[in-house]
């Protein structure tokens, strides 16, 4: 059965890296949503309004 | 894809990710991954990279430079006179947010280039086209 969990994303909002890889999609908590972002940051020249932590509820089958 | 983010089109490379830091290991190798056909090896240090390139022989190493255990520019100057010829001649691309003496020591050690952090991803693409073999 099917559980519903709450996960935090990074969302690449203005194609600062490539919106098409996402990397950030997978489930993480927020305070690695928040490191995820700050290295980000760090390692690529983007605006920290480029990049949002969205909260988003997915459905954990098992 | 937009057609101006990824590197040209190219058989599968194998790139040698440095860093000490995890994350920016596993961000970088996802996003190069997303920009063409690269298998992407990752290691925390410099003698561990040294270690791993002598195995995998890689098509290009991207390297942090101030690291523990072995810095990026030791890495380099070990990579530089490595017995086998194929990875003295593989392409260093160092990536910092360390200071010019920094930079120009790494130049000295044989590094191709050496792009500050944060990185321009054009600059960055359009390094690796130029360095990555044909």
């Amino acid at each position: 059965m099917a559980k519903k969990k709450v996960v935090y994303q990074v969302v690449d909002r203005e194609s600062c890296i490539d919106t098409t890889i996402n990397p950030w999609s997978e489930a993480a908590n927020l305070k690695r949503a928040e490191e995820a972002k700050k290295r980000v940051l760090k390692l690529f020249e983007c605006k920290p309004a480029d990049l949002v932590i969205r909260r988003v509820t997915v459905e954990v089958v098992g | 894809m937009s057609e101006n983010r990824g590197v040209k089109k190219h058989p599968l490379r194998k790139l040698l990710l440095v860093d000490d830091d995890e994350l920016i290991r596993s961000l970088m190798g996802l996003y190069l991954t997303g920009l063409g056909n690269f298998e992407t090896w990752e290691a925390d240090n410099g003698q561990a990279a040294l270690n791993l390139a002598r195995r995998v022989l890689p098509d290009m190493i991207i390297a942090d430079l101030t690291m523990p255990v072995m810095d990026g520019v030791t890495m380099t100057e070990e990579i530089r006179k490595d017995p086998n010829e194929t990875l003295r001649k593989v392409p260093i691309i160092i990536v910092t947010g360390a200071g010019d003496d920094f930079k120009n020591a790494a130049y000295n050690a044989g590094a191709n280039i050496v792009l500050e952090k944060p990185l321009s991803r054009k600059i960055f693409v359009s390094a690796m086209d130029r360095l990555l073999p044909k």
